[in-house]
């Protein structure tokens, strides 16, 4: 368990922008909040009359700090599997890491974990955070809650909380084989991962349309790349058990692939 | 007593060349074993399979384990310097040390922070920060702190300058050598490390043409300085391998008497890095 633990924060030493770039996205939107709501508020005192402007403007930030965050998140994860089987070899340092009592397995599973769990919740958590802190704004700002507060309960915050949470995670799911798929590419590579990556996806709607004619491959990578759709159709969809079955597959590839692969 | 590593018949085909033809030696407990050769002449590949990094073919067994299946158990025992220029550069010595702690069960910290106390090496420093010659230090200290019964070392002083590669072996004598250690070291400079060696093993184009151990070396090989008058005689006793020194001829026998030789001129036992170059410039003639 140590062990693991040393590895997961491994990671956050090597690609820094895994914990910073959601927590300066965070802060973004979290000064953006402040920004409107004080605006909100000189408006509020001049007219004397309690504007929607505040809500709207909450409600919208709300919207935007998700959005923001997942997106950032998208991003950085996407990046870091790209890179992190790729990099080691091209510095060499996986004779380090490979001198030591880890296996590739614990290796690549960790990197994969990093990336579709940790930072997922860590992002889950972020938004959570700072969701209450643009709460606590308002109330600040106006001393009680205002109309678009007036609803609110423990309960209700609590219950889009978590169905938020189950969201996320059933996404995770979605993208499971994109992700394990940047890893073995990663894992691949011998110059650019991004084309490694990219190229056999090209190759193959290419192929399959001089060939048979027709874009049925292009179609299904189209469609996960899309969002999930809601709970119970995903959950139904046979499309994305198939997923999970290619997700572990990939990894049994990058994990090979770090086993046995010599180009140091 | 068991050995160490046991090697029989190991072989390596790389890129249609054969990198390792039928190499078969074993190393016992205690050793300081250098594997000489040139560029290419397959230490590296030997020291790859020994180390699970690369598949082979015949029979080869690390402290009775299987490099090729059992490599995770393996690396428990075994601690390894590939080159010194493979520390991510990133790291931080902190995080290194942090690493290295968390990952591994046999690594002392205590004993790695006083030897980097005693270098200019600072705890917060990246690795990219640090000179070639701390980052070898850096690396020495982390493996040395880990209790290993192999350490295996690959050119570990490359590129480095005079004063750092006698510290490396100074420190690897003094610090961490002990008779249940064994340390497997590869280098083209023979005579960098062949007053710490208690055996050797010459390879050359992938195969073993040499292993014997250091002590055994004065009764198997005999280097003579000819005398000027004494050259035919010299010749017909079968040196495998003449050389010019200083206008003086040198000649290296193998199995020959001592007392055949004196009588032609002043015998001796040939030095390591010698014994090598006649060794190497013997095979091609």
């Amino acid at each position: 368990m140590k062990a693991v633990q040393t590895l997961v924060r491994r990671e956050f030493w090597e690609y820094r922008s895994l914990w910073m770039a959601p927590l300066v996205a965070a802060a973004l939107v979290l000064g953006v909040a402040i920004l409107s709501v004080a605006g909100a508020t000189h408006v509020q005192l001049s007219d004397g009359d309690l504007p929607d402007v505040t809500s709207n403007h909450l409600a919208d930030s709300v919207q935007a700090l998700t959005g923001l965050l997942l997106l950032v998140g998208g991003l950085i994860t996407g990046s870091y599997l790209l890179d992190c089987l790729y990099a080691e070899r091209r510095d060499r340092s996986i004779l380090f890491w490979k001198s030591l009592p880890v296996s590739d397995a614990t290796t690549v599973l960790v990197k994969f974990a990093v990336a579709l769990l940790i930072v997922p919740l860590g992002i889950f958590a972020l938004g959570a955070v700072t969701h209450v802190l643009c709460t606590l704004l308002i109330v600040v700002f106006h001393g009680k809650l205002v109309v678009f507060m007036q609803d609110w309960t423990v309960g209700g915050w609590l219950l889009n909380e978590v169905s938020l949470l189950g969201r996320l995670l059933l996404t995770t799911l979605w993208y499971a084989p994109l992700a394990a798929w940047l890893l073995i590419a990663s894992a691949f590579a011998r110059r650019v991962p991004i084309l490694t990556a990219t190229l056999p996806v090209l190759g193959l709607t290419i192929a399959e349309k001089l060939l048979l004619g027709t874009g049925y491959f292009w179609s299904i990578f189209k469609a996960r790349l899309a969002p999930a759709p809601d709970l119970g159709t995903t959950l139904a969809d046979p499309g994305l058990w198939l997923g999970l079955l290619l997700t572990a597959a990939f990894l049994m590839g990058a994990i090979r692939l770090r086993r046995y692969r010599d180009d140091t | 007593m068991t050995a160490i590593i046991s090697a029989t018949g190991l072989a390596k085909k790389y890129r249609g060349k054969q990198a390792l033809q039928d190499v078969t030696f074993n190393v016992a407990p205690g050793r300081i074993v250098g594997l000489i050769g040139r560029n290419g002449a397959g230490k590296t590949t030997a020291l790859k399979a020994i180390l699970g990094l690369t598949p082979y073919d015949g029979e080869l067994r690390v402290l009775g384990l299987d490099p090729a299946t059992q490599r995770d158990a393996l690396m428990r025992e075994v601690a390894f310097i590939a080159d010194t220029a493979v520390l991510p550069k990133w790291i931080r010595v902190h995080q290194a040390l942090d690493y290295v702690e968390g990952v591994h069960p046999r690594f002392e910290r205590a004993k790695a922070e006083d030897f980097l106390k005693g270098t200019d090496i600072r705890l917060d420093s990246r690795v990219r920060e640090l000179s070639k010659g701390m980052v070898t230090q850096l690396h020495l200290a982390l493996v040395l702190a880990i209790h290993a019964r192999l350490l295996v070392l690959d050119e570990p002083t490359l590129g480095l300058d005079l004063l750092s590669r006698r510290q490396f072996y100074d420190t690897l004598l003094n610090d961490y050598m002990d008779e249940q250690r064994t340390i497997l070291v590869t280098t083209h400079q023979v005579e960098e490390v062949e007053h710490i060696l208690t055996d050797v093993l010459f390879i050359e184009q992938g195969r073993l043409v040499l292993d014997a151990e250091i002590d055994t070396l004065g009764e198997r090989y005999l280097q003579l300085h000819v005398k000027p008058d004494c050259l035919e005689a010299a010749r017909a006793l079968g040196p495998f391998h003449e050389r010019q020194v200083f206008g003086r001829t040198l000649m290296f026998y193998e199995n020959r008497a001592q007392q055949a030789l004196s009588a032609l001129g002043e015998v001796g036992t040939p030095s390591v890095a010698d014994l090598f170059v006649a060794r190497m410039q013997g095979e091609k003639a």
